[in-house]
């Protein structure tokens, strides 16, 4: 009751609950590609290399949140160029600029005169502190990729599916495959905010993967997605409010735990079936 | 490394693939396959058979545009495959697509419209051209299962179905038949045989024996490439043909 009563009277409750509700669209929106494509490391990449661009924006006295942008667009694009011969593979380069991206931000973080970021708020996430520019931000890239999953569903679709088949029918995959990388680094970015960098990738995937057993279409897929994603995001939100824990962290717990009992409830309905079944087939035998 | 092609009295035929001395591989400097001259006629049965490693793969990417060759070119129909992308489809091995993606029969066979330039379907045009490949696979009653759903055989079926949707001229399946039970195998074969009144199949193997029975000529790819006929094969010794460790096949070059 308490935290019905925040909502509806304290101004960074309701930007905490509007920046909970727009990370959980995007990301809704995004995992299912994400968890089909397998690019859970390419999300991470991008959410480590980010701190590269914070600690420039920071030491040059700039939004800390616009450095990681502008990281996050640069690290997408360098990802998704094609494979050239020296150039190590995808999971080679995604490592090396997960970790100078982080050296990068460490190093102009130590030498910020008067250094007051605090980096545990975009490692860990703090809902607590969304204001209306990040709010804002959030829309901009919502927007942006409701706009390339209108203008690109079909390809989207069948790439996850089969990405050969859609390079043989000649549909547009590299391009498509960029904007989703962009798709991803913006997805990053807002999910600073919320959960922070160090559990983007669980606010990504974990759904996905819940979503994935049950869905019969990408559509739905993307929609369970996003109901998931809003009650942790609420629940986490209520949670923090209620026992004072880091809002971020208690966002994926909630997921993590909801993981748990949803595969738990998969894997005894599965016995239970396997249980009916063995007598039908004893007596069939019979 | 040589690669011929036998004098199969075909020249004055529509030729559906060429290659031009390509050589094509991961690596420019080791390319997989060298020297490869050979053509593929319409509506011709064709077969590519050779062991693990020796080139199938690198053959038909090359063909189907998925890799660059090192050298020479390959054209299907007289054009570059990008400029014939509408008239060709592939069925790939089942082991590359996503068969835990959430997607229904209906729903994949209909990603295979998609892109065809100067064709424009109506909705109902896209039903029923998904119902009629569903009915010559056999697989009508599965429409509106999810792939999750299907056993291999018949997600095999399905994505021949995706591949057939799009009426293409040139059909390239790698291993069609490698998750079908010999029942399933036999009804594809003849699918396959009806389907060359109106395109050009051509068909990745393993397994020699099964494809000299039902094929017109057969290439051998182990890093070289020879075009045989396929009553020719029928009574060879597939480690005669393409043998561990590699070997090169020469024929006269008629």
């Amino acid at each position: 009751m308490e935290f019905v009563d925040a909502l509806f009277s304290q101004n960074f409750m309701q930007l905490a609950l509007a920046s909970a509700l727009l990370s959980g669209a995007v990301c809704g929106l995004i995992g299912p590609v994400v968890l089909a494509r397998n690019l859970s490391s390419v999300a991470g990449g991008i959410a480590h290399s980010v701190v590269g661009g914070m600690g420039i924006f920071v030491w040059l006295g700039l939004a800390p949140l616009a450095g990681a942008f502008v990281a996050a667009v640069i690290v997408a694009l360098l990802l998704a160029l094609p494979r050239s011969r020296g150039a190590g593979t995808s999971e080679a380069r995604i490592q090396i600029l997960w970790s100078i991206g982080m050296a990068i931000g460490i190093v102009f973080l130590s030498k910020t005169p008067g250094y007051a970021v605090d980096l545990m708020s975009y490692l860990f996430g703090n809902l607590l502190l969304a204001n209306m520019e990040s709010l804002l931000l959030g829309i901009a890239v919502l927007c942006a990729v409701l706009g390339l999953f209108i203008w690109r569903y079909s390809c989207l679709e069948t790439i996850c599916f089969d990405e050969e088949f859609a390079k043989v029918i000649g549909l547009p995959v590299r391009s498509t495959t960029t904007l989703l990388y962009l798709a991803i680094a913006m997805c990053v970015v807002v999910l600073l905010q919320s959960v922070g960098l160090i559990l983007v990738i669980s606010l990504m995937t974990i759904p996905a993967m819940m979503a994935v057993q049950v869905a019969r279409s990408m559509r739905q897929m993307i929609l369970i997605c996003i109901l998931l994603n809003w009650g942790f995001s609420i629940s986490g939100l209520w949670l923090s409010y209620v026992y004072d824990l880091p809002t971020g962290s208690t966002i994926i717990l909630c997921a993590g735990l909801a993981f748990l009992v949803w595969n738990s409830g998969i894997w005894l309905r599965s016995k239970r079936t396997q249980a009916n079944l063995q007598p039908s087939l004893q007596s069939g035998n019979n | 490394m040589i690669a011929n092609e036998t004098n199969d009295g075909s020249s004055s035929r529509p030729v559906a693939v060429e290659l031009f001395d390509v050589a094509a591989g991961y690596d420019s400097s080791l390319p997989i396959i060298q020297n490869v001259n050979f053509r593929i006629y319409d509506r011709e049965f064709f077969a590519i058979i050779g062991p693990n490693g020796g080139g199938k793969t690198t053959l038909i990417r090359v063909i189907l545009g998925l890799l660059d060759p090192c050298s020479g070119r390959s054209e299907v129909f007289g054009k570059p495959i990008k400029h014939a992308r509408d008239l060709v489809s592939y069925v790939p091995q089942f082991s590359t697509c996503q068969r835990e993606f959430p997607i229904t029969v209906e729903r994949m066979i209909g990603l295979g419209l998609q892109k065809q330039s100067g064709v424009s379907l109506t909705p109902m045009d896209r039903t029923s051209r998904v119902t009629q490949v569903l009915e010559q696979v056999g697989l009508a009653s599965m429409r509106h299962a999810c792939l999750r759903e299907l056993s291999g055989g018949q997600l095999q079926r399905a994505l021949i179905a995706q591949a057939l949707v799009r009426e293409p001229r040139l059909l390239i399946l790698d291993e069609p038949t490698a998750s079908i039970d010999p029942g399933g195998e036999a009804a594809l074969m003849n699918l396959f045989e009806q389907l060359m009144s109106v395109m050009t199949v051509v068909l990745v193997s393993h397994d020699v024996h099964y494809v000299t029975h039902a094929v017109n000529r057969v290439a051998c790819v182990n890093r070289s490439v020879v075009v045989h006929d396929a009553a020719d094969l029928s009574h060879v010794d597939p480690h005669s043909i393409y043998g561990s460790p590699v070997k090169s096949i020469s024929h006269e070059h008629h």
